[in-house]
């Protein structure tokens, strides 16, 4: 009877140690750091969708197609005199625009992440948004233009733009084609699943304003 | 062979650890897309691609040309356009990278590794260059306020893209192959400065020591950037004052 017990017991013992092995392993593993390291610029590019590519360029080539015909339009104004000046001033508004020295607004999207995150990140969204049509871009207010001075990391980790600092909730505003926009951002492979990935507890929110202003610079 | 009953515990604890994390871990694991694209399918997305690359080429250059037929006709016609305005027109052109830019700097220039074949291997492979290292130098030179740069004679403005297709680096949508030279306007002593401090491009530094990418760094007196010869996208945007 003794016997018996003593042999119960060491089981349960056994069973007890088993369980709470495997709990200790199950819990290792949620506190482990299970995230893609897209620090590196190994992965940063890769595996992008093809078919979103061709697209992009697509879209590119008939946008040069729609600017070749502006210019030849503008071309034909400038060759007559008395419709030269108009051109001109025409051409002034428009470049403007681009080099942002006018108040501009459009629709298109708004990403905001409420994370601290790496400097790349700032470059990777940006960048991402330019390929997917975005014609003007703005990091929490602050407009990028040919004179905007980059993203600088300090050595506290803290993110410079155009010399001042940034902190989150890190809001990128990109006037365009809203739903070009958002199904970039959100596409396989895309830059919120890599950010998803790579950032633990990652925030975001992302929306379609019908209406998004950016300051001149 | 008997077993002791301490020993006997260790292994059970150990077993159930193991079997904790190998559980957790198949929860976790996401299982990757593999490509089910046949071969020929694949060679025919890269022909449409290459094929947009020509179209575009041949698109860029007519622009290029026809910018240029509209200077040499505003010029033509100053005294009726008034110098004020052309002036002005000018000056925003240089602004937004529309005329050629001259002046003090130097050059980058990144190689992949010279023992690869980048034609044949996996795109993660870390003796390559990476449009991200292209996208971090161009970050870089405009943190440290540069005044224009170009990339293998592609200029490169604030809304320009740096992306890749597999191993091909687009920029400005234009396929660009190594050597890869970044031609800027600046100051060449304190970019150097820039570079040598702890943690700039850290992972380029570690892969030209480890994986054998080639970073080469040039003063330059004479620097010439060329013009734009991309679109300016125009569709969505409306000035406020309208």
């Amino acid at each position: 009877m003794n016997k018996s017990k003593k042999f119960t017991n060491r089981k349960a013992q056994i069973i007890i140690m088993l369980i709470s092995g495997i709990v200790l392993g199950a819990m290792v593993m949620t506190q482990a750091k299970y995230f893609t390291n897209y620090v590196s610029s190994v992965g940063r590019d890769s595996n992008e969708n093809v078919f979103r590519k061709i697209q992009i360029l697509k879209t590119s080539n008939d946008e040069l197609k729609d600017e070749i015909e502006t210019l030849d339009k503008q071309f034909e104004e400038t060759s007559i005199q008395a419709n030269a000046l108009a051109s001109i001033n025409k051409e002034i508004e428009k470049n403007k625009m681009i080099a942002g020295e006018t108040d501009i607004y459009g629709t298109g999207i708004a990403l905001e992440i409420s994370n601290e995150i790496n400097g790349l990140w700032f470059t990777d969204i940006v960048n991402e948004l330019f390929t997917s049509g975005a014609e003007a871009v703005s990091v929490n207010n602050i407009r990028l233009t040919e004179a905007t001075i980059g993203f600088d990391t300090l050595p506290n980790g803290q993110i410079m733009l155009n010399g001042v600092i940034l902190s989150p909730p890190y809001t990128f505003s990109g006037i365009g084609d809203s739903n070009t926009l958002r199904s970039a951002l959100e596409s396989p492979f895309g830059i919120i699943e890599k950010m998803r990935a790579s950032i633990e507890d990652f925030e975001f929110e992302l929306t379609s304003p019908d209406r998004i202003d950016m300051k001149k610079v | 062979m008997k077993i002791n009953r301490n020993s006997l515990k260790y292994i059970t604890v150990i077993a159930g650890i193991l079997v904790g994390v190998l559980v957790m871990a198949q929860f976790r694991t996401v299982t990757p897309l593999a490509s089910s694209y046949p071969i020929d399918q694949i060679e025919a997305q890269k022909d449409l691609i290459k094929s947009y690359i020509d179209d575009e080429a041949v698109l860029k250059s007519r622009i290029g040309t026809l910018r240029e037929k509209i200077n040499t006709s505003l010029e033509q016609n100053k005294l009726v356009s008034q110098t004020s305005n052309l002036e002005n027109l000018n000056i925003l052109k240089e602004e937004i990278g529309l005329t050629e830019l001259k002046g003090q700097g130097f050059k980058i220039e990144l190689d992949d590794s010279p023992f690869i074949d980048r034609d044949n291997i996996s795109p993660e492979e870390a003796g390559i260059v990476f449009a991200a290292d292209i996208r971090d130098i161009v970050n870089l030179l405009r943190a440290n306020n540069v005044e224009g740069l170009a990339i293998n004679d592609q200029r490169v403005i604030a809304t320009s893209s740096i992306t890749s297709v597999g191993n091909t680096v687009l920029i400005n949508n234009s396929n660009l192959t190594p050597p890869f030279t970044i031609t800027t306007i600046g100051d060449y002593g304190s970019f150097v400065i820039r570079l040598s401090e702890q943690g700039t491009l850290a992972d380029l530094q570690k892969r030209v020591k480890e994986n054998g990418i080639q970073f080469r760094i040039d003063s330059l007196n004479h620097v010439i950037l060329p013009i734009y010869n991309g679109q300016f996208r125009l569709k969505f945007i409306n000035a406020a004052n309208e």
